[in-house]
């Protein structure tokens, strides 16, 4: 299974301005089983943009999301949400959370509404734990810290086992400690089998990674290491 | 954990002002739509129930009772009087053409008696001719009254089988009547032959103010139908330019009054409630607007962890169904705790005829008003679950914003 980015262009409107904006222009990415993929880039660059259309949550302008060779953005609003809930797990860049419901219910969230079978409830402590807020599983997301809804969002990204991982600086407002923890889940999770695409501005991220992209302008280009 | 089906209300209870603040509103959407339906409802079947008591196109009653408005008084402002005319009378109209049929009737006002704190009225009616009070009488009292029987109306406080007593005259209570929300609840009817005794006794003990009428010979009023070949307006006029001493009166005009009044109230009622509507769900669009506005980011959510639009849609709808039901249902509850309570209160704060529907009418309009409200609270909410379920995610979900 292989997740393919094919020319993908995508073009903002800005309000108040004629001329467009190309936050992407042409580019092409495999996002491959088992690989863990750093992303680096100016802000502005097209990082976000780039993730945000992997995970199925922006169409692109033109250019396609391959997976197994369908096009991701021809299927329905229907089917094309199954796939996020089921396929990819996304750490956004901005915290999310639902505040009427506790830490740990927040995690399972995106298993216990599409009814998936198992103890989601252990799996989702087990996660908590492994990030090292499982004594914050009762409490509310209003309660936390920055860094400490930052690992709620990986565990949440993370429940459901996805095969694709798309994590957006999920380590700004982390100590190294929690940063090095995180991306050694990252890893863990791409030698077991998963894509992983982590946009990030740590330095030493390519310690972790398989290989590092750098993006400007909305252009790829491949950094050796 | 089971917070796949329960999410709606999780959300609720988690913001429970807004919840209280929105069932609130709803509630007194309903209620205003089942209490203000419900009185409209009310006067209408009251005036009808006082067309069918008077149940007769003309009343013929004595010239002066009719320039004092005595007639007036009794049937449509609960006052209670007597008067009487020369019952050659009756002969003499009964010759006149397009008289279908003719029924005599006795007023007389009660002294004080055990059943009421005060005087009522006495109306007499004769169950051979009769055709306006003895089908609703029927309803009560299969057999016809006896002498000395009394049938009371639903308001006095009296039983079958108690004795009543009129001007030391022992009556027997035959039967109750049923509510029809006019004067005629605090009334009491008899056949002729008694209210002739209880005059009788009423002229023997100097209590009657026509000191000097022979009961046998004097009557209160005459109902009358006209045939198809005539209109009661013919037949009136004819009455009034031919028989001496007498008014005739169209039952229509009598009860014009009370239709125009009960138009102005319907109308205010109903102008009333339309405002409070318009108002209500101005409110409740804005504030749905407003709450999916705040939460934007937690739908976003929902979207980024594969929530499709549809089921985003409908678990914002499952919220407002709930609001919108439970809001309803205790509005509907309250309008009509407080009509059944307070319907006397009305009744006479109005000063119009008032008769709830049965009860099988009142749990019709309940579900009426409570689907119509629920109803509309999804309308209000259609708009900004509609745009909710379009957001453009990545906007949200980028980051910065
Ligand atoms: N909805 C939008 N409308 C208009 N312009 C947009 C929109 N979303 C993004 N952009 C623009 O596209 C460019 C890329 O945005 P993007 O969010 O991908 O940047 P980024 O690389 O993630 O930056 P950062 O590191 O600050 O998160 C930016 O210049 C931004 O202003
Ligand atoms: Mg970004």
């Amino acid at each position: 299974m292989s997740l393919e980015a094919q020319s993908i262009t995508k073009e903002y409107k800005r309000k108040g301005k004629k001329s467009s904006f190309f936050a992407l222009k042409n580019t092409d990415l495999v996002l491959a089983d088992g690989e863990l993929t750093v992303l680096k880039g100016r802000s502005g660059s097209g990082k976000s943009t780039l993730l945000n259309i992997f995970a199925g949550l922006s169409k692109p302008t033109s250019g396609k999301i391959l997976l197994d060779g369908t096009d991701i953005y021809s299927l329905g609003d229907g089917p094309l949400s199954v796939l996020r809930n089921t396929l990819i797990g996304v750490i956004p860049q901005e915290h999310f959370a639902i505040h009427t419901l506790s830490v740990l219910q927040n995690v399972c969230l995106p298993s216990v509404l599409f009814h998936k079978d198992g103890d989601v409830e252990s799996r989702g402590f087990e996660l908590l734990k492994l990030l090292g807020i499982s004594e914050l599983a009762g409490s509310s997301p209003s309660e936390l810290s920055g860094g400490e809804l930052r690992r709620m969002s990986a565990a949440r990204a993370l429940i459901n086992n996805p095969r694709v991982i798309l994590a957006d600086e999920p380590t700004g407002d982390l100590d190294d400690e929690n940063t090095e923890l995180i991306f050694e889940l990252l890893r863990k999770k791409a030698c077991e089998g998963a894509s992983v695409l982590v946009v990030t501005h740590e330095n030493d991220a390519e310690k972790y990674a398989d290989r590092s992209l750098k993006i400007q302008n909305g252009t790829l280009e491949y950094i050796p290491f | 954990m089971k917070i796949d089906k329960s999410l709606p209300y999780k959300n609720l209870a988690g913001r429970p002002g807004r919840a209280i603040a929105l069932i609130l509103l709803t509630s007194l959407l309903s209620l205003t739509l089942f209490a203000g339906t419900l009185v409209i409802k009310s006067l209408r079947t009251g005036l009808f129930s006082l067309e069918s008591r008077l149940g007769a196109d003309l009343m013929i009653v004595p010239e002066e009772a009719y320039e004092q408005s005595q007639i007036e008084n009794i049937v449509l402002n609960g006052s209670i009087g007597e008067f009487y005319m020369d019952s050659e009378k009756t002969a003499e109209i009964a010759k006149l053409a397009g008289i279908q049929e003719m029924s005599s009737q006795f007023f007389l006002a009660s002294a004080n008696s055990g059943c009421c704190s005060v005087p009522v009225q006495i109306i007499g009616y004769d169950p051979e001719t009769d055709f306006s009070v003895s089908p609703w009488i029927k309803r009560s009292l299969a057999k016809e009254p006896q002498d000395m029987d009394v049938i009371i109306g639903s308001s006095l406080n009296a039983y079958v089988g108690d004795s009543l007593y009129f001007y030391g005259k022992e009556c027997h209570v035959a039967a109750k009547l049923e509510k029809t929300g006019t004067n005629f609840d605090t009334a009491v009817f008899t056949n002729s032959n008694t209210i002739k005794e209880l005059m009788r006794s009423a002229i023997n003990r100097n209590m009657n103010k026509f000191g000097d009428v022979d009961p046998d010979k004097v009557v209160s009023c005459l109902m009358v139908n006209v045939d198809k070949a005539h209109t009661a307006q013919q037949i009136r006029l004819d009455i009034n330019k031919n028989i001496e001493g007498v008014k005739a009166v169209q039952t229509r005009d009598l009860i014009a009054g009370v239709s125009e009044s009960l138009g102005g109230a319907a109308d205010l009622i109903g102008g009333l409630s339309a405002a409070i509507w318009i108002l209500g769900i101005g409110i409740l669009i804005l504030s749905f607007n407003l709450s999916v506005n705040g939460r934007i980011k937690e739908f976003a959510l929902l979207r980024m962890i594969g929530v499709s639009r549809k089921r985003l849609a409908s678990i914002i709808m499952e919220e407002t169904l709930i609001i919108g039901i439970v809001g309803a249902v205790i509005g509907s509850l309250t309008g009509l705790f407080v009509l059944v309570q307070f319907g006397t209160l009305i009744e006479n704060k109005l000063g119009l005829p008032f008769l709830l529907p049965g009860t099988w009418n009142l749990v019709l309009l309940a579900i009426i008003a409570i689907s119509v409200t629920v109803l509309s609270e999804v309308l209000s909410a259609a708009y900004s679950t509609l745009r909710i379920s379009r957001i453009d995610t990545t906007y949200i979900l980028r980051g910065g914003n």
